[in-house]
């Protein structure tokens, strides 16, 4: 069980139907942050919208995006993340064993360099709350300023997710716990 | 300097144009991160609108919610951010005893049992990556379900801002570190 509770189709109020249908446009059901974040429609809103902004119309290819969401979702022990986009990654091309070294918290080996990039700007960006100079270059040369912009917004928009996920005790759809 | 210029005016596109005029119209000028987003004005704008969707929290006042800022940013070491929150702190009525903790690392010696309750809960969400049950509650029993969302939502935009300014080093305007 997590903090609060699913929201329930027949307590919403109108404001709230029309959140929940926009959400749903783009997602199978309106669940994990989502889920917090519709009691508030305002805050339910701009969320659906800032994340949406770069998963529907980013520039990022999906393998990059759901590896960053693996790396931050394992960083902040973020168990519903993980969950929702564990089977996703696999999906789009990451290794399970990247997949797996990830969860366990040991450094893959990676076989795509562009991953081993991602990892650790990521990676050094959660832990050391910095971005070394070297790590900073070869990011802007291997992908260019505009998609560095994305590789380091969906890192930051899952850590804002992963927050919300903790601090309600967010649960996993199906009781997985990927962290123990 | 940051790693990322910031555009020319000159040569914006006119989508850019509108989420600048937007961005500055809530902001009064386009600064920080959102020079640097708005290369992706899709990004930025609904980054700036969920920014803007939390600081008219109905449940939190300013000076809550720049307690919070500045007590991320501090978490983060973001230099950019806490040169302009920590002003908008004390214009909104955080003591400067408090910010001055704050920014040094001690824990504040707080007159106000809100601010003592905000601090904790994102102290807590930063460092340990969970919230306890202990300050949950208590953080539930002064600002409601509502005002628990605004909260952690808060936290975890500010810490988005702090992940995308370090990714750019994005400096203080007069090149100072108030967070050592």
């Amino acid at each position: 069980m997590g903090r609060l509770d699913p929201p329930q189709m027949e307590e919403l109020t109108e404001q709230q139907k029309e959140i929940y249908a926009a959400i749903t446009r783009s997602r199978p059901r309106v669940s994990g942050p989502f889920g917090v974040w519709l009691r508030i429609p305002r805050i339910a809103d701009a969320a659906n919208k800032l994340v949406n902004s770069i998963r529907d119309t980013g520039k990022i290819d999906k393998r990059r995006y759901e590896f960053i969401v693996m790396i931050v979702a394992a960083h902040w022990t973020a168990s519903y993340a993980w969950a929702a986009h564990e089977q996703t990654a696999k999906e789009v091309g990451i290794a399970p064993d990247v997949i797996e070294a990830i969860r366990t918290g040991k450094k893959p080996n990676f076989t795509k360099p562009d991953e081993a990039l991602i990892y650790d700007a990521v990676t050094s960006l959660l832990r050391n709350r910095k971005l070394p100079d070297d790590v900073y270059e070869a990011l802007l040369k291997t992908f260019g300023l505009e998609m560095t912009i994305e590789i380091v917004s969906v890192a930051g928009i899952y850590s804002m997710i992963a927050t919300v996920i903790n601090g309600f005790e967010v649960p996993t759809p199906n009781g997985e716990r990927p962290f123990q | 300097m940051s790693r990322a210029a910031p555009l020319d005016p000159a040569t914006l596109t006119p989508e850019q144009q509108r989420v600048a005029a937007a961005i500055a119209g809530a902001r009064k000028n386009v600064r920080g991160p959102f020079t640097i987003w708005l290369r992706n004005p899709a990004l930025a704008e609904h980054a700036n609108a969920f920014g803007i969707a939390l600081r008219d929290s109905q449940v939190l006042d300013r000076r809550l919610f720049e307690l919070v800022v500045i007590t991320v940013c501090r978490a983060w070491s973001v230099q950019y951010a806490w040169s302009s929150h920590a002003p908008a702190a004390e214009a909104a009525g955080v003591a400067p005893d408090v910010i001055a903790a704050i920014r040094d690392n001690r824990t504040p010696d707080f007159k106000r049992d809100d601010e003592r309750i905000v601090y904790d809960v994102t102290t807590e969400l930063m460092q340990t990556k969970e919230l306890s049950a202990a300050t949950y509650d208590r953080a539930v029993q002064q600002f409601g379900i509502e005002g628990m969302v605004d909260l952690v939502s808060t936290v975890g935009y500010y810490a988005m801002v702090g992940i995308f300014l370090k990714s750019f080093d994005v400096p203080t305007p007069t090149g100072d570190r108030p967070l050592k």
